[in-house]
């Protein structure tokens, strides 16, 4: 019985939070001081309209890391445009309500715009400042508020209902807010959600898998803003009149106080949250009301009024100081200990080499195309010229060392090949295209991955997470088909699943999938990262210090892993590295950099015999050449430091 | 308003718009200070620093109404209790969240501004009181521009206050650690500096920053829980002006933003007048998105 009910748990969970959704008035009655009245219901619709921003802010906020203090503002646009055309120029609410929906999204994109250069405090008092402007602006125009009491409109309702009835208000708002939710849901499991945490997570790995960071960014404010927009329509239908004075600041830090009570990073929390600060206040004017005439009874004069402020205050330090996953969080972790998930198991995927053959026919096509060549690469920062006049070629398939002493500018050529840094003079050309001016995110598309020195994983995201993000630029979903989830998006996201896992299985990490690479030992992380960069389908792959920090034995494993690769995947690899012995064996041919000079090129008997790279390695001349004696008496050693660049 | 404004000469409307802005401006400066301080020493943005000054003022109120001090008293009064609530907040709140994500941090220093808002609001009513000038007597004439006592000292404090920050920062081994810690925490720790005692020392340091603005703006605006909120977002935007990590960006952010506002009120809409400040401030940052004097911290792979 356990057993089928943990199998079944998703299930019976969708199905409770169904049944609590269509019956959510008749539970909101069974909690005591709550009536059966408009008044009850009312809240209930406020908590569902302000679930919808809560949601809107999420994607933003919680997934996208762009925090937003302005979405007041948003639902004032929403409200307005909402009346407007509904009251104004007489159209059906349902109408009105798509039209504040579209609208305020394109208010969203635009004030994406700014956001794209702004981040932190920066962006937060953009946001505020929009927030600030808009109700000023609104009652500026004037347009259609009739004095102190606002804008009046029609209230909406289901057909046939009177419009006072709040009960049936909830049935016709229950509809849109499931819709939202789907929809955010299915973004949150697709692509593009990937592509938002991915983005708050770090900027530079996000580029670096062919996440556009303006283009997720304007989606992500546009998405958020047209939910909010739907949310304002709603507002005003449910109020039945509207003042600029009720979308202020104060509002907008409610909208995230929901999302953090919630939970973050969780949709079904932005709907907790917005029960809870709706429901909750009510209570608690209740209480501070009893309060009162208690003290009063007692002779104190005291006035407990607005006894929002110390409620929202101490949930908020509570929260964040005792339960930062939210109410979302707590509840997980509830289940989790009672109805802990079925283990799954994931068997005889390190047979299958479908992935493998694939690729390889892919990158075999290839061949005939030329590699990539550098041509006169020159790269200064302010008066250092890091690398000067640097020129080379790699063939496809090709496993070649790029290597040098500490600042020799290995690493600057990497970065300047993955456009993190644009080179001053030279020609950078891979496949016979020139890439030298090519955004970082464009790079993955065109078969280049890379990985880092100081590893730039998503440290708080899933394995799983990371390979899927590793596979951004190969998966065809839009858009719409990831916010609907088609079949053919759901097909697409089980076959990345599928390529994840062969990858994990054939860089055997199979073990790490569910876990954090944060949590992992240095040694595994390098191999996600690899893993990551192999997911992506590419025909070179940069490898910016693979062996730092690992062992002797784990370095002879690399050694064997990276030719693997190029065989069995038919990848072309460029490596930076400084341990002698690794690029000795394993690269066919190097080139020797020095104060951002190449000093030398060649196979790597000749490399090892060039006076030149033995002066510029002196005093390192005997690990050149004793280095495999060396390792064997100290099996423990660690490599040399993360260089510096 | 504008049929009035157009029968006095044109530069004195001019003047007497730049004079009265720069004691707004005086005001957002030692608030956005007091931001940037903290910014520098804990990365955290303090949402809570228009309300705590608020607070430390209402505290300098209870001194002079219910104990009936002078006013000397209750304005060191004030300080000494900011000095506390600031460095306490630092330590029971903040100290805990260091690893905590950003958007945590910043959300306890909304929870406790809403909090000391609250609290304010049950002990000392939302009804707005009378709080008194440090110093009366009849306002001063530049030629026809006049020049309220309050606004002089404004601009007065915010000028021996940024000098004497100057001084702090320049010449005291305090106020060098203080800066060796904002450039890089470990490499002071490693130097022997207690950075966690410099931070709660920062926290203590800005709050009374903000209790001198409480202190000096309360005249102006009636002394209510709720009075700095439009002061505390002009600071946050003064701060983000003038560059986030850049205190003498605080102070020229401060000045003029005080300034535009102004301006704006005066020959363009009182309506609108934050909507301009905003349009002004948004535009700067597209094409400064770290404001006039900050830094850019540029991450390297």
């Amino acid at each position: 019985m356990q057993q089928t009910f943990n199998q079944n748990r998703k299930w019976i969970g969708y199905g409770l939070r169904t049944g609590m959704a269509l019956f959510a008035p008749f539970l909101m009655i069974l909690i005591p001081g709550f009536e059966a009245n408009n008044y009850t219901y009312s809240i209930l619709n406020f908590a569902m309209i302000y679930s919808i921003v809560g949601i809107g802010l999420s994607l933003l906020t919680g997934y996208a890391g762009q925090i937003s203090l302005g979405h007041s503002g948003l639902m004032a646009i929403g409200a307005y445009t909402a009346a407007q055309t509904s009251t104004g120029f007489g159209m059906p609410f349902f109408i009105s309500m798509l039209i504040a929906m579209v609208f305020t999204g394109f208010i969203g994109f635009l004030l994406a715009l700014p956001a794209l250069r702004l981040s932190g405090p920066y962006l937060a008092v953009a946001t505020v400042g929009f927030g600030v402007a808009v109700p000023q602006i609104i009652k500026y125009l004037n347009f259609r508020t009739e004095g102190i009491e606002g804008l009046k409109i029609v209230k909406p309702n289901l057909p046939g209902f009177d419009p006072e009835n709040d009960l049936a208000r909830y049935y016709m708002i229950l509809p849109i807010v499931a819709i939202v939710f789907f929809v955010a849901t299915n973004i949150t499991r697709t692509k593009v959600g990937r592509a938002f945490l991915a983005i708050r997570e770090t900027e530079i790995a996000a580029q670096a898998m062919g996440v556009g960071l303006a283009r997720y960014k304007v989606i992500a404010f546009t998405i958020s803003a047209a939910m909010t927009g739907i949310a304002g329509a709603l507002y005003v239908g449910q109020i039945g009149r509207i003042s600029a004075e009720e979308f202020n600041l104060l509002q907008s830090i409610l909208f995230l106080v929901i999302i953090a009570i919630g939970g973050l990073n969780t949709l079904g929390g932005a709907v907790a949250g917005a029960l809870l600060m709706t429901i909750l206040p009510e209570f608690v004017n209740r209480l501070s009301n009893f309060l009162q005439e208690s003290l009063n009874n007692a002779g104190l004069n005291v006035q407990l009024k607005n006894p929002q402020y110390v409620l929202y205050g101490l949930l908020i330090i509570l929260f964040v100081m005792f339960l930062p996953e939210g109410l979302a969080g707590a509840w997980r972790r509830f289940m989790n200990r009672f109805f802990p998930e079925p283990v799954e198991v994931i068997s005889g995927l390190s047979a299958d080499h479908s992935l493998q053959e694939q690729i390889r026919v892919e990158n075999i096509e290839q061949q005939a195309k030329p590699g990539l060549e550098i041509k006169n690469l020159t790269m200064r920062f302010g008066g250092i010229t890091a690398v000067s006049d640097f020129s080379m070629t790699l063939k496809p398939g090709e496993i070649v060392g790029l290597i040098g002493p500490n600042g020799a500018g290995k690493t600057t050529v990497f970065n300047c090949l993955s456009s993190f840094y644009r080179p001053n003079e030279g020609q950078l050309m891979w496949e016979g295209k020139d890439i030298t001016n090519q955004p970082p995110q464009y790079k993955l598309k065109g078969g280049i991955a890379r990985t880092f020195q100081n590893l730039e994983l998503f440290k708080n995201l899933t394995v799983m997470e990371n390979l899927l993000i590793g596979q951004h630029p190969r998966l065809k979903q839009s858009l719409f088909s990831s916010m609907l989830l088609t079949p053919a998006t759901r097909r697409e996201e089980k076959v990345a699943r599928q390529r994840a896992r062969e990858i994990l299985a054939f860089l055997e990490i199979s073990d790490t999938e569910n876990m954090r690479p944060g949590s992992l030992p240095f040694g595994k992380q390098k191999r996600v990262e690899l893993a990551r960069a192999l997911v992506s389908r590419p025909r070179l792959i940069l490898l910016d210090e693979p062996a730092a920090g690992a062992n002797n034995r784990e370095t002879a494993d690399l050694a064997k892993l990276i030719r693997r690769i190029r065989d069995e995947f038919g990848i072309a690899i460029l490596l930076v590295e400084h341990d002698m012995s690794f690029v000795m064996n394993l690269c066919e041919r190097l080139y020797v950099l020095d104060f951002g000079k190449k000093i030398a090129e060649g196979t790597p008997e000749k490399v090892q015999a060039d006076p030149a790279v033995i002066e510029a390695y002196l005093g390192e001349r005997e690990e050149l050449v004793d280095s495999e004696e060396e390792r064997n008496n100290n099996e423990a050693t660690t490599k040399s430091a993360p260089e510096r660049t | 308003m504008m049929s009035v404004v157009a029968q006095i000469d044109p530069l004195v409307t001019f003047g007497q718009a730049l004079v009265n802005g720069l004691a707004f401006g005086s005001i957002y400066a030692l608030v956005a200070l007091g931001l940037v301080l903290i910014f520098k020493s804990s990365d955290i943005v303090n949402f809570a620093n228009g309300e705590m000054a608020m607070f430390s003022t209402f505290i300098a109120f209870a001194f002079l109404d219910a104990l009936k001090m002078p006013y000397w008293v209750s304005f060191l009064g004030a300080l000494v209790f900011a000095a506390f609530l600031g460095a306490g907040t630092e330590l029971v709140l903040i100290r805990p969240l260091r690893k905590a994500s950003p958007l945590s941090q910043v959300l306890v220093t909304i929870g406790l501004g809403t909090l000391l808002t609250g609290i304010a609001g049950w002990v000392w009513t939302f009804e707005g009181k009378p709080f008194p000038d440090a110093i009366t007597g009849a306002p001063a004439k530049l030629g026809s521009i006049i020049i309220k006592q309050g606004d002089l000292l404004r601009i007065g404090v915010a000028i021996v206050i940024a000098f004497l920050l100057y001084i702090f920062f320049r010449y005291t081994m305090i106020g060098i650690a203080l800066r060796g810690m904002a450039q890089n925490t470990l490499a002071a720790r490693l130097m022997g500096v207690n950075t966690e005692r410099m931070t709660t020392l920062t926290w203590a340091l800005s709050t009374m920053l903000g209790a001198i603005a409480g202190m000096l703006i309360a005249p102006n605006t009636f002394l209510e829980p709720l009075m700095m909120a439009d002061v505390a977002i002009k600071a946050f935007a003064a701060a983000v002006l003038g560059g986030f990590t850049s205190m003498p960006g605080a102070v020229l952010g401060g000045l003029a933003l005080g300034v535009i506002d102004n301006m704006v009120g005066t020959y363009l809409s009182q309506e609108l007048r934050s909507t301009f400040a905003f349009a002004v401030i948004i535009g700067v940052l597209v094409i400064k998105p770290n404001g006039l004097l900050g830094t850019t911290v540029k991450k390297k792979v």
